[in-house]
């Protein structure tokens, strides 16, 4: 018998529930069950078809110079014709299957991409990785929203975005067409990401979803930054602060630190963008990469602006999601202040309040950590207080003495915190 | 509907991929041969297989009046050298209204001496795709003939309307793929 069935059974016996209402979940249940695919076989045909995919990408690119230019086209255009059949017996027979909608969406990604790649070696096309992937990609969007395929969004969220990276961080004129298509792709990805991955069915695919957006986004913002760095850590420290916006909006929110890719990514980007501005040498740095500059385009220096703006704006004036503000969601009070010390008494200055800032970071995380038994921020406390600590390692000028103790009265406060909250949770635990 | 929707993008990747095999198959079939000298080396792509990267001779055009505008592309009016290789008689913003033209794209420009800049050109074929086990082989095979004294190798492109296919690589006049021990 269906274990779910035997609970139905004894909440029946038990009087919770009467026959009727028995049946009635039960059959609904079991019709449920019908249209669902088990994850662990949704899962293997994913891996499945990303091995075959990879292996027909392979079997292209050995280039089998033997066979006539019509053979070779033939082939292409089977792949092709073989990808889209594919995805149509899928819309038609098996829509309701995930294992399927996976399935035939990579495979398609795949047969397209050889179809391609056997076009290029036939006409000897132009070495353009970025132009190659943004045509791949940009014929392979219809299906992911067709099939609503998740593996299929992530396959063209990293086509798309190395697109970006290649066209936007390089240095040739003529690629800015090329960065404006994948822009416009990652915009539709976007909107397939936030209307599409909702609901309990999409959770794993949803909190995939969050960890690659949240990393390609700070791998997209360098673009601005590519003719001045100088502004570059500031502003990814700003747009980190921007991730935790995002990630408590009801909509992306996610119950766990390490669910949410937004608050994740967010969080330790923060921190080391604050250790990187914690170093004196960052700021004299900073300042000479100004001046050397001074000539080069703006958008870094808009870049920073926008998002300074932005993340003020929003940190001060709005309440994004539930629940009250933490101290890490004011992170860019210590990186606007830095600023505004750095001009008025100099690097010293600026580097010293940026470590100020993440000290105390770091002990009232901690101590909201005790009060609520939260092992999980008691260690970021601690950790985020070790950083300032080991970065501070390195900084010839504090005594080795000084150092020293406070190495070991941290790593001494680690076991003692530790061991104190576990015995407090242990003793709760024996008491309920 | 979604149904309908697939046939349509469906129909719109055939078209694209249709149109990209017309495109190239009727300047290689109807596209006058042109020769350019070659200085390659062989990487791989992960996607469309191990190639020969070429570099040409000429790869570099004056620009004459230089306006400080640096554009994106030029087109490239194609003259003969004694020899039958080829060589830019001018350079300009619009497609000429006589003679054989090539369209490149600009990789950059530098100096600006006398009204003069040069700019550095990317051609659209600047890969000689090979099988995986000849490509390596091919590449020490143009190494090595390119530093023999009165060997050339070369690569034949047909252009049609600007818009260019490679044909072939030579060494000297043998094919590629025949200069090979195999």
């Amino acid at each position: 018998m269906n274990p779910r069935e035997k609970d139905l059974l004894e909440w029946q016996e038990a009087g919770l529930i009467d026959e009727a209402t028995r049946t009635r979940i039960s059959l609904y249940l079991q019709e449920k069950d019908q249209h669902q695919t088990p994850p662990l076989f949704a899962l293997f045909a994913v891996i499945g078809a990303l091995l075959v995919g990879g292996g027909i990408s392979l079997l292209v690119a050995h280039n089998w110079d033997k066979l006539p230019q019509a053979a070779h086209l033939a082939v292409a255009v089977f792949l092709l014709l073989g990808g889209q059949a594919l995805v149509f017996f899928t819309l038609r027979k098996k829509k309701e299957s995930a294992a399927w909608r996976e399935s035939s969406a990579i495979l398609h990604y795949f047969s397209l991409g050889g179809c391609l790649a056997i076009i290029s070696q036939e006409f000897y096309l132009g070495g353009d990785m970025d132009g190659f992937l943004l045509l791949w990609n940009a014929l392979f969007l219809p299906a992911v929203f067709l099939l609503r395929s998740p593996t299929g969004s992530g396959l063209a969220i990293a086509g798309s975005s190395i697109v970006a990276a290649i066209s936007g961080y390089a240095f040739q004129q003529n690629h800015s067409d090329y960065l404006i298509g994948s822009l416009v792709l990652l915009g539709l990805l976007a909107y397939f990401y936030v209307q599409f991955l909702q609901g309990p069915e999409q959770a794993h695919a949803r909190r995939i979803h969050h960890w690659l957006w949240a990393l390609v986004t700070p791998l997209l913002f360098g673009i601005f930054f590519r003719y001045d760095t100088s502004y570059a850590v500031p502003a990814l420290g700003l747009l980190f602060v921007l991730h935790r916006y995002i990630g408590h909006l009801p909509r992306l929110h996610e119950s766990g630190f390490l669910a949410s890719g937004w608050l994740s990514i967010g969080t330790v980007g923060w921190v080391v963008m604050m250790e990187w501005m914690g170093f004196r040498e960052y700021w004299n740095w900073h300042t000479d990469e100004r001046i050397s500059h001074a000539a080069a385009p703006l958008t870094g220096s808009i870049a920073f602006i926008a998002t300074l703006i932005l993340t003020v704006t929003l940190g001060v004036f709005t309440r994004m999601g539930k629940g009250k503000r933490e101290i890490l969601d004011f992170g860019f009070v210590p990186i606007a202040l830095s600023l505004a010390w750095l001009q008025l008494l100099g690097p010293w200055a600026a580097a010293l309040f940026c470590n100020l800032w993440l000290f105390v970071t770091g002990v009232v995380i901690l101590r909201k950590g005790g009060n609520e038994g939260n092992l999980g921020a008691l260690n970021l406390g601690l950790t985020i207080i070790a950083l300032v600590l080991l970065t501070r390692f390195f900084d010839e000028r504090i005594d080795y003495l000084l150092r020293g103790l406070a190495f070991i009265v941290t790593g001494v406060a680690f076991f003692l915190v530790n061991r104190h909250y576990m015995r407090k949770a242990r003793r709760k635990e024996q008491a309920g | 509907m979604k149904r309908n929707a697939w046939w349509l993008f469906a129909l719109l990747q055939f078209g694209v991929v249709g149109w990209m095999i017309w495109r190239y198959q009727r300047i290689q079939t109807s596209g006058t041969v042109h020769r350019f000298l070659l200085e390659p080396v062989d990487p791989a792509d992960p996607f469309r297989g191990r190639y020969l990267q070429l570099s040409f001779e000429a790869d570099e055009v004056a620009l004459c009046p230089f306006n400080g505008q640096n554009p994106d592309r030029l087109y490239l009016s194609l003259g003969k050298d004694s020899l039958g290789f080829v060589r830019y008689l001018k350079a300009g913003k619009e497609s000429p209204d006589s003679g054989e033209y090539l369209q490149a794209d600009v990789a950059d420009i530098y100096g600006n001496e006398n009204g003069c800049a040069t700019a550095r050109l990317d051609f659209p074929f600047d890969r000689w795709y090979m099988n995986e086990e000849l490509a390596p082989k091919a590449e020490k095979e143009v190494a090595a003939a390119l530093t023999r004294a009165g060997t050339r190798c070369w690569l034949a492109v047909r252009i049609r309307d600007g818009k260019a296919v490679a044909e072939q690589l030579y060494i000297n006049d043998t094919a590629i793929a025949d200069w090979l021990p195999r």
